[in-house]
């Protein structure tokens, strides 16, 4: 029996400690949201869909600032609705001591909508018993929980993703939680995206309804939680006109409900949708590189000229 | 809990060494930790459905008593049928239920007479169809008087719900698993040693093969529409990969688990791609069902004993039973049927015992018409597959259509070339271990432990590198 599990303990050392030193191979590369997974607990966190992911440029907005410390910790629609899961993950991520922290939440109508088909069939939302909902440990590298719990690929992925960044349709995560997205700005391909884009959204528009006053709630309660801990400002980021139609078909008074809960919390709802002509689009929906950065300033000179007495200085 | 996921890789060294290090003084103790560990395993998955495999326990033991008790013929029937109508009733109404509903309703709107469906909403209970099967055969050996019943109902409970072949076989027999739970357990290294090698290899042949041939197999299957016929045939054929790894990787763990603590289970899968003919496939497929069949109702059908008639309908009745046993699903039985069409032939012209030994037993490599021999057999099964992995038979014939008449010759839409190699290694290893009870059983043994464990380091690393998330194990749903 000794020799037994003596041979057992060694090769199964050898094999985790091989497991766990590859693990280290997982960066920005790796997936759009494992990176932000391992960097320690933030102090300002830029919250919402991809389009505050990819959009939004924590650089830019430190410059401008003032700071050092804003942090992109945005997903993606269909994970990071505001609802039970993010939140919880926002105050995990949060450094529980933060008093002059500045937090911009990303709002959209799909981010305050419920998917109902997935509410029909399965009974839960969406975005549950996702990564956010599973991972507990949100500073740690490598991450392990996510690695196993997570991470939807096989793992040779990890090291294969590396090899890819900067080529065409890749992603690289920066270390400000950034999403840094290469793809080619061609007009065709970049029509055709958009083209896909509206037909998908259109589709969704059937089995999504917005607000739903779960995710009203949950954005609300997160607002009230950021706010303990700084300022809180509701954007509505710009898109193209083709997928503002859709939008206001899913949620017409949009602007009227952020005004409300704005006015409700206490904090500053800016609308940039009306300067949608002036930004360019990987397609329709996302800003690419050179207007995440113009947005990202202009957005930077909003907070700067914000004097709102009810924001936590 | 599946056997490809954390929780077992907790479980199972907690298991392992309450058993040999607690419990090992007292034979009692440890079949009765095997039946604690056993119901926690699957009450994992659902710990309601844990009262069915105790009532299945109960009910088996208590009747397998009173059939010894009894001479008289017309109450040991009796007795067995009482066994028989819950064990398959259980099984009948949790899995067939609603398809008997289904078809029912259908072939009356097929005259036009509208019926309104009283379908359920019914979860199968996993490994349903594996353990009322091991506790029918403990009935009927008994009333056949193969058996001795147990008077040891710890013993008999482990040997129902014994956690390494609870949920996905193999389906073992009482007069060969039962009375392991008398003897005393002494732990050997060497067993173990081989029951991890085994377990290895297994988690390889799911893992890595049958999870990576899944995420292709699915892809062309949900949408066989919009592939060419080349990429359809790509499809099957990786089904057949990814069938063969999923299920006898699972005999493979389960095997090597058991064999961790002592127990001895029988082998399910003896190398099937490697068969010559449909018969030989066969005897080389889930063996424990295949024997199951072959000795409780094949053989009491009269076998392929009788008229020509009577042959025929034997070797139909078991092989559309044995493809229904499958699922509740008309392709099942359309499988069934498709291989009993196979099998016909060579039972007919008495050449279906023809292959009973290894391909090239006693050469490295196959003759050029073995090599014949078992590319039409293995095309014959990748027909069958299509069947079997449908979801209807519109899809299946369907998808058969657009493989035969949408550029069959072509060079497919999905190349996964790392899933080639993957598959090319899985072929040779299994090749060069043909004639052991599983690939690598001795295979590299006469190297220097160097080498040897730097080749089961290489199968460990290429789990952890083409694993991903815990997929379930096809036979479940059985």
């Amino acid at each position: 029996m000794k020799r037994f599990l003596i041979l057992v303990l060694t090769f199964s050392s050898i094999l985790l400690l091989g497991c766990y030193a590859y693990f280290y191979l997982a960066d920005g590369s790796t997936d759009a949201n494992y990176l932000k997974f391992t960097t320690p607990r933030q102090t300002a966190l830029i919250i919402g869909s991809s389009r505050a992911a990819q959009g939004i440029q924590p650089k830019f907005l430190n410059s401008y600032l003032k700071r050092n410390d804003i942090y992109n910790f945005a997903f993606n629609v269909k994970e990071s609705p505001y609802g039970r899961p993010y939140l919880k993950s926002i105050q995990r991520k949060l450094e529980s001591q933060t008093q002059a922290g500045i937090f911009i939440l990303e709002v959209n109508p799909w981010t305050i909508g419920i998917d109902s088909v997935t509410v029909l069939k399965t009974g839960g939302y969406r975005e549950t018993d996702n990564f956010l909902d599973n991972t507990h440990f949100v500073a740690l590298k490598p991450n392990i929980e996510y690695l196993i719990e997570s991470y939807p690929e096989s793992y040779i992925n990890i090291f294969k993703d590396k090899s890819k960044v900067g080529l065409n349709e890749t992603f690289f995560v920066e270390a400000d939680g950034w999403l840094n997205v290469t793809i080619s700005l061609e007009g065709k391909t970049t029509s055709e995206r958009t083209e896909k884009k509206i037909i998908r959204y259109n589709k969704l528009l059937s089995q999504y309804s917005s607000p739903s006053s779960y995710r009203l709630e949950s954005l609300e309660n997160t607002i009230r939680f950021l706010k303990q801990h700084g300022q809180v400002y509701l954007v509505r980021m710009p898109i193209i006109n083709g997928m503002f139609k859709i939008e206001n078909e899913l949620l017409s008074d949009f602007n009227d409900v952020m005004y409300a809960i704005a006015e409700e919390t206490g904090v500053v709802y800016f609308n940039m949708m009306p300067d949608r002509d002036f930004y360019t689009y990987t397609d329709g929906n996302h800003l690419d590189q050179v207007s995440g950065r113009q947005f990202s300033i202009n957005l930077a000179e909003l907070i700067m000229g914000s004097r709102n007495p009810n924001n936590k200085e | 809990m599946l056997f490809n996921s954390l929780d077992f890789a907790v479980f199972l060294p907690i298991v392992f060494v309450l058993y040999w290090f607690v419990f090992k003084t007292s034979l009692k103790l440890q079949n009765l930790l095997i039946v604690l560990a056993s119901y926690v395993f699957y009450g994992w998955w659902d710990w309601r459905f844990l009262s069915l495999i105790l009532f299945s326990s109960v009910l088996d033991y208590v009747i397998g008593i009173y059939i010894s008790q009894t001479t008289l013929p017309s109450k040991r029937k009796a007795l067995l049928f009482t066994s028989v109508f819950f064990n398959i009733g259980l099984l009948g109404f949790f899995k067939y239920y609603n398809f008997f509903v289904d078809s029912f309703v259908s072939s009356f709107s097929f005259f036009g007479w509208t019926i309104q469906p009283n379908t359920l909403n019914i979860i199968l209970p996993v490994g349903i169809s594996f353990y009322t099967f091991q506790t029918l055969s403990y009935s009927i050996d008994i009333y056949r008087n193969k058996l001795q019943p147990t008077r040891n109902f710890i013993g008999f409970a482990a040997f129902v719900s014994f956690f390494p072949q609870l949920v996905a076989g193999p389906i073992e027999r009482a007069t060969h698993l039962l009375p392991q739970f008398y003897n005393k357990r002494l732990f050997n290294y060497h067993k173990a040693v081989d029951g991890l090698r085994q377990i290895l290899w297994g988690m390889f042949k799911k893992v890595v093969i049958a999870d990576n041939c899944a995420r292709y197999v699915n892809m062309i299957f949900d949408d066989y529409t919009s592939y060419s016929g080349s990429t359809l045939f790509l499809g099957v054929f990786l089904f057949a990969f990814q069938i063969y790894g999923d299920f006898s990787g699972y005999s493979d763990i389960a095997i090597g688990t058991a064999r961790l603590f002592g127990f001895e289970l029988k082998q399910n899968f003896a190398f099937p791609y490697f068969s010559r003919d449909v018969a030989e496939f066969w005897r080389r497929w889930h063996i424990s069902l295949s024997t199951w069949f072959r000795d409780y109702v094949y053989i009491p059908l009269g076998g392929s004993q009788g008229s020509k008639l009577n042959q025929i309908r034997n070797v139909l009745i078991i092989f559309v039973v044995s493809g229904f046993w499958h699922g509740a699903n008309w392709t099942f039985i359309v499988w069934g049927a498709i291989n009993a069409l196979y099998f016909l032939p060579l039972l007919l012209f008495e050449r279906n015992r023809v292959h009973t030994d290894v391909v090239a037993a006693y050469r490295l490599l196959p003759s050029f018409k073995e090599v014949f021999k078992m590319g039409i057999t293995f095309l014959l099964i990748l027909l069958s597959w299509v069947f079997f992995r449908a979801e209807s038979l519109s899809h299946a014939l369907g998808y058969l259509w657009q493989m035969a008449t949408d550029n069959f010759v072509s060079i497919p839409q999905m190349r996964p070339t790392y899933l080639f190699v993957l598959i090319f290694i899985f072929i040779i290893v299994e090749w060069l271990g043909r004639k052991q009870q599983y690939a690598i059983e001795l295979l590299w043994l006469q190297y220097p432990k160097v080498m040897r464990w730097g080749f089961y380091f290489c199968i460990a690393i290429l789990i952890f590198l083409y694993g991903g998330q815990e997929a379930a194990f096809i036979y479940f749903q059985f």
